[in-house]
């Protein structure tokens, strides 16, 4: 299976160059948030379908709960994909310099963005005013992702990092109304996550080279329960969520309004980790050339996902 | 024919005749033929190691690249040699 890709590793390095940023000037140590405002646009961080049952400020106050925890969800997946990225690099050494340079700069980034994220999430862990509550076994899912044949490494590293980028100009780079200095984080990340992407393909293109029907069949099943299990991992995200919800607020939910929070707030983050990646257009067109069977496959199970109602795309 | 990948790695350390002459040995001390598949890969790269030094190093990177080719490692398939 040939996968003819319109970029190489010298292009991708080249554009990493002129793009480079260092972590002090995007984020510099003692930086404030300003919690007056949105942090994640609605499209990514849906609130408006809660209107009936918080104030405009309760809802700002949960967008805030759900920024801190999509820049963690980033670092949690980094982990993972930094060690892959490491493998990959390690395979070429003593051959193909050109990838070998793509491939360490792009782990160099992947680091730099974990700490950008980490400088973020001290800052808002010093700031917001009580304990915000997210996810922690970034080991443990690691080791799940790693587990798969590689290739359906590569599927979900892909999808993450494509969808990275339609996150940024689709929904965040316009967006008059949240915060700047949440919006040119993001965007300093969308500017390298560009190049990330390219280099998953041109490594996944490596991968399937040599690889027959079946053995491409079998990671695009590893890839869908990757989705399954992720899709766990954002359930108890949202039960969190309402649980630091509340503790901010200083107030308990009854049943049904927690379960309301809890559903709306599981409904953005599959919207916005899973479907967002699965239909991203040029992840759907990679697939489609890679399996077209198994390419439906993962199109029907991301339309079982939905959206959230009343979702500003 | 030999292996396009493997031969670029040798012969970018040890210039194109010693590469050809490492190749042939270690494809016989491996058992090997020629290298088709991931698994051939991942023997080929353990026969490297075995040879310790600098050709470990390019075997190690080779079995990795057979790992991620899709083989899969058995407990032990190389056999030893007392020294």
């Amino acid at each position: 299976m040939r996968l003819e890709l319109p970029y190489s590793y010298e292009s991708c390095v080249a554009a990493s160059e002129k793009v480079a940023w260092s972590l002090d000037a995007v984020f510099p140590l003692g930086t404030n948030l300003d919690f007056s405002r949105s942090f994640l646009p609605e499209g990514l961080a849906p609130t408006s379908p809660l209107s009936e049952i918080l104030s405009v400020d309760e809802r700002r106050v949960l967008n805030q709960i759900a920024s801190n925890a999509y820049l963690n969800l980033f670092a949690f997946v980094e982990e993972y994909i930094l060690c892959t990225v490491v493998q990959h690099a390690s395979a070429e050494l003593f051959g193909d310099h050109a990838a070998i340079r793509a491939l360490v700069r792009f782990a160099d980034e992947e680091i730099k963005h974990q700490q950008l994220f980490r400088r973020y999430r001290d800052a808002f862990d010093r700031d917001f005013g009580v304990p915000c509550e997210v996810l922690e076994s970034a080991a443990e899912v690691a080791g799940v992702v790693l587990s798969k044949r590689p290739i359906a490494v590569l599927l979900l590293t892909l999808h993450i990092e494509f969808m990275t980028q339609q996150h940024y100009t689709e929904c965040v780079r316009d967006d008059g109304t949240i915060d700047p200095l949440f919006q040119r984080l993001l965007k300093q990340h969308w500017l390298e996550e560009s190049q990330h992407a390219k280099i998953d393909a041109l490594e996944l293109a490596k991968l399937v080279e040599d690889a027959d029907d079946a053995t491409i069949e079998a990671a695009f099943k590893d890839y869908l329960e990757l989705g399954g299990a992720i899709g766990g991992l954002l359930a108890e995200q949202s039960a969190m969520d309402v649980r630091s919800l509340e503790r901010k607020l200083g107030k308990t939910f009854d049943d049904a309004d927690r379960a309301r929070i809890t559903a709306n707030q599981l409904a953005g983050y599959q919207h916005t980790f899973l479907h967002a990646g699965m239909t991203n257009p040029q992840v759907v067109d990679i697939m489609q050339r890679l399996h077209p069977a198994m390419a439906e496959e993962v199109a029907t199970a991301a339309r079982g996902l939905g959206q959230p109602t009343e979702l500003v795309a | 024919m030999r292996n396009p990948k493997l031969m670029e790695k040798l012969i970018n350390m040890l210039g194109a005749t010693r590469a050809e002459q490492l190749y042939d040995d270690t494809l016989a001390r491996a058992g090997l033929s020629a290298v088709d598949t991931p698994e051939d890969k991942l023997r080929f790269g353990d026969a490297l190691v075995g040879l310790g030094g600098v050709m470990e190093a390019i075997g190690r990177s080779i079995k990795v690249q057979a790992l991620l080719l899709g083989a899969r490692e058995v407990a032990e398939t190389t056999p030893t040699t007392a020294s």
